[in-house]
This record gives C-alpha cells, sequence and structure tokens, in this order.
C-alpha cells in the first residue's frame, strides 16, 4: 500500500513539473501573472514604439489648410505638396519620407507655405526623393532633427528655413546641397544655373513656343533617349540620376538608370507616372543602360541601344570603348524580353545607336562612329530582308556632315526624315524630304545647341524632343523633355 | 524529494490531538509554509516564482468537511506581485478565492489541489500603463509535510 501511495505521490511531482498553463486555467498564480505581464508589456511596447502611420499618395495641403501631424512615426509614400498659405505642422513626431524603387517622389513647399517641425524627426534619406521648396515658403525647425541624405534638395527664390533650440541638420552624401551650421537657414543652393543654350524654333510649320513638360517626366535628373508611340500616348525616355560622365560605370549601368514608359493623361504635356521599362533582361551581367526604344509597325519588337558588357567593341582586341549597340527585343503584349544584340552585321565595334526604324519597318536607320565615315558619327541604314538585317549603309553626303549626325526619326508616312544634326554652323534640329532613295533639302526646325533626340508623332501634330542644357560655363548640366506643337 | 517523502512515510503516524500544526509545501511553482490556528483555519505564506515574475502573501484557508482520508476546503489568497518583462517592469496584486480538497495518504504528508478565480492588477512602472482583469482561473497543486502535529482527519 504504501508503494502505491509512493508512486501517487511522485506521479504528482512529474505532472507539477509538466507545462503549468493549459487554455483558460493557470496552474500556480504565477502563471496567470504572467500571461498579464506579457500583455501589459504588449501594451507599453505599443505606446513607446507605436506603429507607424503609413500614407500612400500625394499629400496635399493647400489653401489655408493646416495639417498637424503629432505623436506618432509617419511615413508618407508619395508625393508631398503644401502650397498658397498652407502649413503643414510636425508636433513630437517622427516623419518619414519614404520612396519606392523607379518612383520620383517630390516635396513642393511653395508659395507662402510653411513646415513647422517641434521636437519631432524629419527623414528623408532616398534618391528618389527630391525636395523643392520654393518662393516665399517657410521651414522652421524647432528642437527638431532633419536628415537628407542623399535626397536632392532645392532651396530656391525667397524660401527660408530657420533652426533654433538645438536643431540638427544632416543633409551630406547629398549632391545638390551641403550642410549648414545649427542655427541657420540651410545653404542657400541654386540648381538652375543660367541656360547658356535656349533653342529656338525657326519652322514656320511649328510653334514659336517650346512646351516643357513637368514632373512627373522631367524631374531634376536628366531625361533623355525618347520615343513618342505613333498615337501620341506613351512616351518612352531614359532616366539617369545624373550625367553619366559623373558616373562610376556601377552606377551608370544599375537601377534606376534606364528606360521608363509614361502613359499621356490629356494635353500633349501631360503624362502619369512613370513606369520602368525593363529593356537589360538579356545583359548577362544584370547590368546595362538601354534606352532609344524604336518598335515595329506590328509591335512584336523592339530595337533599343545599350551600354552593357556584350558589346562588341567591350570584347574587341585590343578593348574599344564601345557605350552603344543596338539590340532587339521581342514584345510579349508590350513587356520586352531578353534582348540580343544584333550582331557584327549592324553593329562595329565603335558606337552604334542613336536609331529609327522607318514607318514600315523595313529600314533601321542608325548613327555610327565607325571609321569611313564623314565625321563624328553619321547616319547609316540597314535594310532587313526576311528578318535578317542588311550589312549596313551610309546614307550619303546629303544626310551626313562632317560633324554628328545622329537620331533620325520620320514622319508617319516616311517621306519626312528628322535628324540631329549641324548644317551651316547651326546646330539644331533638322528635316529631311525624301527624293527616293535620297534624302533632301535640309530644314531647320529647332535652332540650337543640346537639341535632340526628335520623335514624331503619327499625327504629325507633335514633335517631342531633348533640350540638354548648357550652363555659361559651357558645362551640361540637365536634360529635359519638350514638345512642340505643329501649326 | 524521494528520499524525503521515504523519511516520512516511515515516522509513525501522530494522534490527532487538535492541537496548532505546521506544514511545509511544495505549491508548484513554489513554496508554502502553513500554520493552523485551530484545526479548522489555517493560514498559509506562499512564495512563487518563474522568469520574469516573483509573488508572495498570505493564503487564509478554512476546512469545512472531512470525510475519510480528505479535508475539503475554502479560502482566499492575496499577492503582492512584482514582474519584469522585456519592455515593462513594474508591480501590483493578485487575489484569488478558491476551494479544494487536501488528501492524507499519511498521516504528515498531504497532497492538496484547489481552484477558484483570480483577481490581477499589474502596473507598468515607467508609464503607468496598467492590465486589470477578473477572468483567470488559477489551480494550485502541492504536497505538504506536518510536523508537530498532524491536522490529517
Amino acid at each position: 500500500m504504501n508503494v502505491l501511495r509512493l508512486l501517487f505521490c511522485v506521479s504528482m511531482l512529474f505532472l507539477l513539473s509538466a507545462p503549468p498553463v493549459r487554455a483558460g486555467l493557470h496552474f500556480g498564480m504565477t502563471g496567470a501573472v504572467k500571461q498579464k505581464a506579457r500583455a501589459l508589456d504588449q501594451q507599453v511596447d505599443a505606446q513607446r514604439h507605436p506603429a507607424p502611420v503609413v500614407h500612400n499618395g500625394t499629400l496635399l495641403v493647400q489653401n489655408g489648410e493646416t495639417l498637424e501631424i503629432k505623436d506618432c512615426t509617419y511615413i508618407q509614400k508619395g508625393d508631398i505638396v503644401i502650397s498658397g498659405n498652407a502649413v503643414l505642422k510636425l508636433t513630437d513626431c517622427t516623419f518619414i519620407h519614404a520612396a519606392d524603387r523607379h518612383f520620383q517622389y517630390h516635396l513642393l513647399l511653395e508659395d507662402t507655405a510653411q513646415l513647422i517641425a517641434t521636437r519631432s524627426r524629419l527623414e528623408a534619406n532616398e534618391f528618389f526623393l527630391w525636395w523643392r521648396l520654393l518662393d516665399q515658403s517657410r521651414s522652421v525647425f524647432d528642437q527638431a532633427a532633419f536628415q537628407a541624405k542623399g535626397i536632392r534638395l532645392w532651396m530656391l527664390d525667397q524660401a527660408q528655413a530657420t533652426l533654433t533650440n538645438s536643431s540638427q541638420v544632416s543633409l551630406y552624401e547629398t549632391g545638390d546641397q551641403t550642410a549648414t551650421a545649427p542655427g541657420t537657414a540651410f545653404v542657400r543652393h541654386e540648381l538652375k544655373r543660367t541656360v547658356a543654350n535656349v533653342p529656338t524654333v525657326v519652322s514656320p510649320a511649328w510653334e514659336s513656343t517650346i512646351i516643357y513638360l513637368d514632373y512627373p517626366v522631367n524631374t531634376p535628373c536628366p531625361e533623355d533617349a525618347i520615343e513618342i508611340s505613333a498615337d501620341g500616348s506613351r512616351l518612352y525616355f531614359l532616366f539617369g540620376t545624373g550625367l553619366t560622365s559623373q558616373m562610376t560605370p556601377l552606377e551608370m549601368l544599375s537601377r534606376p538608370n534606364g528606360t521608363y514608359v509614361v502613359q499621356r493623361l490629356a494635353a500633349p504635356d501631360q503624362f502619369g507616372r512613370p513606369a520602368f521599362y525593363d529593356l537589360g533582361q538579356g545583359a548577362a551581367s544584370g547590368l546595362s543602360l538601354d534606352g532609344e526604344c524604336s518598335f515595329t509597325p506590328d509591335g512584336t519588337k523592339v530595337y533599343f541601344h545599350s551600354n552593357r558588357p556584350e558589346n562588341l567593341g567591350y570584347n574587341h582586341t585590343p578593348y574599344v570603348e564601345d557605350a552603344q549597340d543596338i539590340y532587339v527585343a521581342d514584345l510579349s503584349n508590350g513587356v520586352p524580353g531578353p534582348g540580343t544584340n544584333l550582331g557584327p552585321t549592324v553593329n562595329s565595334i565603335y558606337l552604334d545607336g542613336e536609331h529609327s526604324l522607318t514607318p514600315d519597318g523595313q529600314y533601321l536607320y542608325f548613327a555610327s562612329t565607325r571609321p569611313g565615315g564623314l565625321g563624328g558619327s553619321d547616319i547609316y541604314l540597314s535594310q532587313t530582308v526576311s528578318g535578317v538585317w542588311s550589312a549596313p549603309v551610309s546614307a550619303g553626303n546629303t544626310v551626313n556632315t562632317a560633324s554628328n549626325d545622329l537620331q533620325p526619326c520620320f514622319s508617319s508616312d516616311g517621306n519626312t526624315m528628322y535628324l540631329t544634326t549641324v548644317r551651316g554652323g547651326i546646330p539644331g534640329i533638322y528635316s529631311f524630304d525624301r527624293s527616293g532613295s535620297d534624302w533632301v533639302n535640309p530644314q531647320v526646325v529647332i535652332q540650337g545647341v543640346g537639341v535632340g533626340e526628335p520623335s514624331l508623332t503619327a499625327d504629325g501634330q507633335y514633335l517631342y524632343f531633348v533640350h540638354v542644357y548648357i550652363d555659361d560655363q559651357d558645362s551640361v548640366f540637365e536634360a529635359d523633355v519638350c514638345c512642340l506643337r505643329r501649326k | 524529494m524521494l528520499a524525503l517523502s521515504t523519511l516520512f512515510f516511515a515516522v509513525p503516524a501522530q494522534p490527532e490531538t487538535g492541537d496548532p500544526a505546521f506544514a511545509l509545501g511544495l505549491n508548484w511553482p513554489g513554496l508554502s509554509a502553513r500554520y493552523f490556528f485551530t484545526r479548522q483555519w489555517a493560514c498559509e505564506l506562499s512564495l512563487q516564482a518563474e522568469t520574469g515574475v516573483f509573488l508572495f502573501g498570505p493564503r487564509l484557508l478554512f476546512y469545512v468537511y472531512d470525510y475519510s482520508t480528505l479535508r475539503f476546503y475554502g479560502g482566499l489568497e492575496a499577492d503582492s506581485v512584482f514582474f519584469q518583462e522585456e519592455h515593462s517592469r513594474g508591480s501590483g496584486w493578485a487575489g484569488e478565492l478558491f476551494a479544494g480538497v487536501e488528501w492524507f495518504p499519511w498521516q504528515r504528508v498531504s497532497v492538496q489541489a484547489d481552484i477558484g478565480p483570480a483577481w490581477i492588477k499589474l502596473t507598468d512602472a515607467d508609464t503607468g500603463l496598467f492590465i486589470e482583469d477578473a477572468q483567470e482561473w488559477v489551480a494550485r497543486l502541492g504536497v505538504n509535510l506536518y510536523f508537530f502535529r498532524s491536522p490529517a482527519p
């Protein structure tokens, strides 16, 4: 009997050492207390580290409105527009302006708008952020910290910023701004250098006003290598985070640099948000800089030029700098597949690109610096026969000059070609008329250094082009997409 | 524990006299010391602890019915509680009304089990946040070793 009693006691002790908590019932008061302590712990953690408020889309404060964000962590994924005499107050909060890859978000503080940060932390650390403090706007930081590493920040016009009570600003690692001592305004920075190369519309067929596309197509970074779709509904352009001459090869060939596409919304200068148009899928190393789309009439292929390690010159012995070869990629519902080099029949070990297909898709006109030309880059053309491109031939002396001749585009009937060239010492975009197999009667359309990349809608009503800005020190510093309207 | 239990089994049972008795108890996850004022009334000081939680306090027990080697009882418990979690630390109190049974397989050894609703209030020392709840049920299992006198039926 004693043995049975002993076994019972041992069994009880064993049970007592088992995990003591079952659903809804605790073995021992400590189990119940532990559960409550954990619940309280979560409450304390939530109070100390509340879940951030995430706002997607544009944060719009305007026309006398005051928006106060306080006692929280606020993550803004999208543009911020504070205009009129509106006020955005940040009080006892952390405000993070976040960016998504491939999207460029702006903060725009304009007119007499105010940004007042009190005991708050303001962070904007993404390269895709552009902050523009304009007009007579005021930014006031009181016991606040402002960290904006890597963003593009401008203070223009009469915009002012004031830092008081140990407020701190951290702006290093920016390409366009420098840090400043606490207690003073930001160093005034003028990105808008004097544009010394303002183009002039010469052709009477076009309105004289040059329409500069606004954000989100144009940004403070260069936009180049454009292609407007035949119906004018889509604009393809090459976006770069800076001038390629100022980038390392790795930077240049990496995202976000590349081609983007935007959908037209209304007027010919109104487009939606850019979407990355991935032409680099076939790049063996994953590194490429791709642009200058040209689509076949049936919409099944896109030709583009690319700077990638597979380019012929890079693989030539001896090495030849070959920043452009022409590639082709199949399209599936408009989405490009892996690109393929057109090969040595079309491409040389020198620059080959800046091209355009004729509207019938039979000829590929492109610029090349290969030997045998008249100077600079010359226009060559190759014909497709049963899907095979022929050896290129020069477009002839009526098209090519001793200067750079490049970036052709065609009217929808194929009888007019637009070209970036220099004639009689006058640089600009010229038009040529077809005469049999030749191009004649060059007429300047837009005159000016740094204009190029013409691209025409099928109805011939809009001529898009790129204006590369050059300052009075003769330095290239920006490129934007523009548009001309036919009279 | 096994050796200790064996030792006590070898001790002859003491006759029931009604005099006060003491007990040391092992009650998961803690210890207790029990003192009988009378045959029906006893008080107990218990300490319980596990990671991040420590509590101690008195229990008052009233034995209501005896049957064979079983003694049925009810009572209440009040504890002072201290806790520390990852983000919080503080103190509070816990109380319980309970009813249970104590079985005496031997004169000096008993096994007890009781259950009852518990009230708990905890307050974080830094933030002042507190949690108060009466929706917990607590069961208590234990083994008691009696000294001097045994309260066994």
